[in-house]
């Protein structure tokens, strides 16, 4: 008994060690951090809530603004996930269908910073997006505006996570029970009520999750605002490496740390909240 | 009387395999229909081409005179009940049942009133705020009925509606679903692969192969005089013994041999296929339609007939028991005539090894003369 404990204790030490040593310790340390304020002359560092009025009197905007760009790119995302998930699901022309399911993956294996790099030459004011608008005549070149604002941004989140959240999405579709969606027809439901009222409703559990494990990568981004948008009002992201970069500040950098730890742990929590509902099985 | 359903010769297929070849059939307003074949033999499809899930290559269905063919399900005056009842599971069973009635616009109050009768009709009565997955598989199957019935279809369809659900539940609910049917005077196609399921519930049969109806009517047509030897096959006369066929002065000659000594018939359809070139004949019954009596037995019906040939009462055969098994009520033996094996139920018990002779009534079992090989090179 003893042996096999200590057998299945060797098996777990790495995976504990990996945990222990990248995460737990210099999550610890920071958060603790952020609580610290050290002393001007020479002193003993005490334990202080300054750098959190720092972060909310200087970022308070910011902390908005990254809420707003990632709650809208998680609602685009979901709609998106929904629309091309029931398309694949509930769509008659197999060409189009086979099309789309081929198409949608492409940018789950392109990087953040790629993705980042693409979308300034494509929503710049004399970039792909607008050239070709010109060129089709549909704008005259002095109408032309850029998007490398909040709405690049939130472009690049939704191009970059919807077919992470589709995945998911379209799958869980695909492994309904198929009479379910032909009894709503049989009733004499259309396929936009069905998608609605028959579809989404069983796989929202899928849904949720999804969108919680993208809302929690959009969230730790740097790369996207950085490059899209990096003047204020702008991501925490940016903050926190502009508090370390440039005033070597690590408690408000860690303050800002903390305030986006506490909205993505609100939101895993509406995920672990799920997962106890389903029998403790977090999908 | 006006057919509420016509099928006119469709055809459908998967890809390049062809499904439905040329089905058609009548079905009058009120009529109970089953469409009874093997799996794989296209029943299902065709009850998915009425009900407006597959497209027919040919050919066309019309309900009530109206030509139904090009419209999606949502647009028919259809409702099915599927064989995983499909029941929507963020739902309950109140929600199930309203879905469809809301969809057409009915008020709340009259919405409650007609779930409150359906409820009643279907003994579910207390259950209407309980989650789908809550209920039993026989309530999920009433349910499921109730959805389809809910929304008043000129025509209900059933696919497998019982084949999910234990043996004694579907016993009882064969007869429940049959009353209630013919009390509502609703028009149903009931898919089964179930025989006696089919003839339980059903006014008519149509039984289906590789994707045609080999025999219609009704169940004591099919049971009784079968077209051929695979609806007599499907409907329990599963036991055949081929013989040799000849003609002789106007009258059918079967047998000839230890196994089936050679006999006279008068039958006419034997002389036209024996003079067409059939020289093999089929002879097909039930176990429960042959009686077994021992060689030498003066007793028994079939010795006495043996002793008497011009008692014409029926066909004698002669084997050999090789199993005997007691699955209750009679003995069943299997029995080797001439080298086929087949199976014959009696109340009396004939040990392994005994040489026994079969009697078989007339109308007890069905000939089918065929034209094979054999019978082309005689």
């Amino acid at each position: 008994m003893n042996s096999s404990r200590f057998a299945g204790f060797l098996l777990v030490l790495p995976a504990l060690t990996v945990i222990g040593v990248m995460f737990i310790y210099p999550l610890s340390y920071s958060f603790v951090d952020a609580f610290i304020v050290p002393a001007k002359d020479g002193g003993a560092a005490q334990f202080s809530l300054q750098n959190f009025a720092t972060a909310l009197s200087l970022y308070g905007d910011d902390i908005l603004f990254t809420i707003v760009i990632v709650g809208i790119s998680a609602c685009l995302i979901a709609l998106g996930s929904i629309l091309i998930g029931g398309y694949l699901t509930l769509g008659e022309n197999r060409f189009f269908v086979r099309v789309l399911a081929a198409l949608y993956r492409w940018p789950l294996f392109i990087p953040f910073i790629v993705a980042a790099q693409c979308m300034r030459t494509f929503l710049a004011k004399n970039g792909l997006m607008n050239g070709v608008l010109v060129e089709a005549g549909i704008l005259t070149p002095l109408q032309t505006i850029g998007f490398l604002d909040w709405r690049g941004i939130i472009i690049t989140f939704v191009w970059k996570q919807l077919p992470f959240v589709t995945l998911l999405v379209a799958g869980a579709m695909a492994a309904l029970d198929r009479s379910t969606i032909d009894a709503g027809r049989d009733v004499g439901a259309g396929r936009l009520r069905i998608l609605f009222q028959i579809i989404v409703p069983q796989i929202m559990p899928t849904l949720i999750v999804a969108l919680v494990l993208s809302i929690v990568i959009m969230m730790s981004v740097l790369s996207v605002p950085v490059m899209i948008s990096g003047h204020s009002p702008t991501m925490i992201t940016v903050e926190m490496a502009f508090r370390v970069n440039s005033y070597n500040d690590y408690g408000t950098a860690n303050a800002l740390g903390v305030i986006s730890y506490c909205i993505t742990g609100a939101i895993a929590w509406v995920y672990l909240r799920r997962g106890v509902k389903q029998g403790g099985k977090p999908v | 009387m006006a057919s509420l359903l016509s099928v006119q010769n469709v055809s459908a297929s998967y890809g390049r395999q062809r499904v439905l070849d040329g089905v058609s059939l009548e079905l009058p307003e009120s009529g109970f229909l089953a469409l009874l074949g093997r799996s794989g033999c296209g029943k299902t499809t065709l009850l998915r081409v009425i009900g407006g899930f597959i497209a027919p290559a040919h050919g066309r269905v019309l309900i009530d005179g109206q030509d139904m063919t090009s419209l999606p399900p949502e647009k028919r005056p259809t409702a099915m009940v599927f064989q995983s009842y499909a029941l929507w599971p963020h739902m309950t069973v109140h929600g199930n049942l309203a879905y469809g009635l809301r969809l057409r616009g009915m008020g709340k109050a009259e919405i409650t009133r007609r779930i409150d009768e359906i409820l009643a009709l279907l003994q579910l009565d207390n259950l209407a705020d309980r989650n789908v997955t809550a209920l039993s598989g026989g309530q999920r199957q009433r349910v499921a009925l109730g959805r389809a019935l809910a929304v008043a279809p000129r025509l209900l369809l059933l696919d497998e509606p019982l084949s999910n659900l234990d043996a004694r539940i579907r016993l009882d609910l064969r007869h429940e679903i049959r009353s209630l049917l013919k009390r509502l005077g609703i028009t149903a196609v009931h898919v089964t692969h179930d025989r006696e399921e089919a003839m339980v519930m059903a006014d008519q049969l149509a039984l289906m192969n590789d994707g045609q109806i080999v025999q219609f009517g009704a169940p004591a047509a099919l049971y009784d005089h079968p077209a051929n030897s695979f609806v007599a096959d499907f409907m329990g006369a599963s036991n055949v013994i081929t013989v040799d066929l000849a003609v002789s002065g106007g009258m059918a000659m079967i047998g000839g041999d230890d196994a089936c000594p050679r006999r006279e018939i008068a039958d006419a359809t034997l002389v036209r296929a024996a003079s067409q070139g059939a020289r093999r004949l089929d002879i097909r019954f039930r176990s429960v339609s042959a009686r077994l009596s021992e060689c030498g037995d003066a007793k028994t019906p079939a010795a006495a007939a043996a002793v008497a040939p011009g008692a014409n009462a029926g066909l004698h055969l002669n084997g050999t028991i090789e199993q005997v098994t007691y699955p209750g009520d009679v003995y069943r033996h299997a029995v080797n005539i001439g080298g086929r094996s087949v199976l014959i139920d009696d109340a009396k018990r004939f040990e392994e090894g005994c040489k026994v002779s079969v009697f078989m009534p007339f109308g007890a079992f069905h000939l089918f003369p065929r034209i094979d090989e054999q019978s082309r090179a005689a």
